[in-house]
């Protein structure tokens, strides 16, 4: 009889002194059994926190002092969280940007227009697909490009108002045509943002890409076509909301 | 100014022009759009399609001071001999914050015909107003006098604060329906688990 033998007539013994009735026995199952779920117990364990992403707690501080500014000519401008919205089992996040107010009409009666030129997402210039809404390249201040967000990042900008839906002059896409109550989760008409220029933000979540915030530092590129002077000392003599408001009859406009 | 070089006497009078949006006579009744003109000038003038009213000397008003630049100034009107039966348009009409204009004006004595135009002295609004009451116990009969103190434009725009906050009270200052800022308080302080499932 080998060696082999040998510990093969041990194990049986063993196995056999398992199956016997003695108390003994028992207790040796009953340790075995609970070596074994404590095995499996662990493994499953290990096995979700490597699946199972534990996301970013982001705290969200916006300011109910918050002027809105009053944007003339070129500017770049941050604005102030107004809403936000997590969806899609908190792999999307949706912001609403304050940026500023509506202009008035110029001293020829022209309506000024305020429009997006771009925005830059933690310092990165966002470009976009066809669609002009969701993000596509990239860019760093030298101009190095990548495509590690695109398709992540939605942007629908407002330029007075939720009915008020307009696009980034840099793009040549289709861009942004809904009104803001029919983007944002759970809004309804009666979210006007009257005279109130503003952008939507979806963000999708994407650890692998450092994609898990809803950016440190968002900036927009805004250009209002009240630049001369003359309009824009009487836009804000005249201006109920933001200005002096002093009747238009009492001004000699010449 | 009107220049007065060539004529020998001249006779001046100021002009108040007070514009009430909300004037009634009594305690009840609907309010009304009323604009009151009168002056210190010896007849009735007027001024733009307007008639002032001449009250004489019973039109008192405080002095102005002409600057380069537009500066705040603060001018007192004062009524004198405001019958007692007169003092419930006063009370019951919303004086306060009424826009007041006051002109100035000279005349020819000699032919009674204005020199030049009527010269804008003062600009503002109602700031607070104010009744005297003089009794006179032996005749039994009160006189009265309203006092108007009036702040010009650019003191009031000065205490102006203009502008929209991002929270519901000041949007809705601005646009009553608007729910759009409703969210902005409670939104502060709240976490979200951005990515975890």
């Amino acid at each position: 009889m080998s060696f082999i033998d040998s510990i093969v007539n041990v194990g049986k013994s063993a196995l056999g002194f398992m199956k016997g009735n003695s108390i003994a026995s028992s207790l040796a199952r009953t340790a075995l059994l609970g070596y074994a779920l404590n095995r499996v117990n662990k493994s499953k364990n290990k096995s979700n926190k490597d699946t199972a992403p534990q996301g970013t707690q982001l705290n969200i501080d916006p300011d109910t002092e918050y002027s809105l500014p009053v944007v003339y000519g070129n500017a770049f401008i941050s604005g102030k969280i107004i809403d936000a919205k997590l969806a899609d089992n908190n792999t999307a996040m949706w912001i609403c940007l304050a940026l500023c107010e509506k202009t008035g009409r110029l001293i020829s009666t022209a309506p000024s227009v305020i429009s997006f030129e771009e925005i830059f997402f933690d310092n990165f210039r966002i470009s976009f697909q066809t669609d002009g809404i969701t993000s596509d390249l990239i860019y760093d201040d030298n101009g190095n490009s990548s495509s590690a967000w695109r398709g992540k990042i939605k942007v629908y900008p407002f330029n007075g108002g939720s009915e008020s839906p307009t696009t980034f002059t840099s793009e040549s896409g289709n861009g942004n045509s809904q009104n803001a109550y029919n983007i944002f989760p759970g809004w309804t008409s009666t979210d006007k943002m009257n005279d109130t220029v503003f952008c939507i933000l979806r963000i999708q979540y994407d650890s692998k890409n450092r994609l898990t915030t809803i950016g440190r530092d968002i900036k927009f590129k805004l250009k209002n076509t009240l630049t001369e002077p003359g309009d824009v000392l009487y836009d804000y003599l005249t201006n109920n909301r933001y200005g002096a408001g002093i009747p238009a009859a009492e001004i000699n406009v010449q | 100014m009107a220049n007065l070089d060539s004529y020998t006497s001249v006779k001046t009078g100021l002009f108040v022009r007070l514009q009430i949006d909300a004037y009634r006579t009594g305690s009840g009744g609907t309010y009304q759009n009323q604009v009151l003109r009168f002056s210190d000038y010896d007849t009735t003038v007027t001024i733009d399609s307007e008639s002032y009213v001449s009250v004489g000397k019973l039109l008192n008003i405080s002095s102005t001071s002409s600057e380069l630049r537009a500066s705040s100034q603060t001018v007192t009107v004062s009524l004198s001999g405001v019958p007692t039966n007169a003092i419930a348009e006063i009370i019951h009409s919303k004086i306060k914050g009424a826009p007041i204009k006051i002109y100035r004006g000279y005349f020819d004595v000699a032919t009674d015909t204005q020199i030049g135009t009527f010269e804008q002295r003062f600009v503002g609004s109602v700031n607070n107003y104010s009744l005297q009451e003089e009794f006179d116990l032996l005749e039994r009969e009160a006189n009265n006098i309203v006092l108007l103190e009036c702040a010009s434009t650019v003191d009031l725009l000065s205490q102006k604060i203009s502008g929209r906050k991002t929270n519901p009270e000041s949007q809705n200052r601005y646009f009553p329906n608007d729910t759009a800022f409703d969210r902005v308080p409670t939104l502060k302080g709240t976490k979200f688990n951005f990515g975890a499932q």
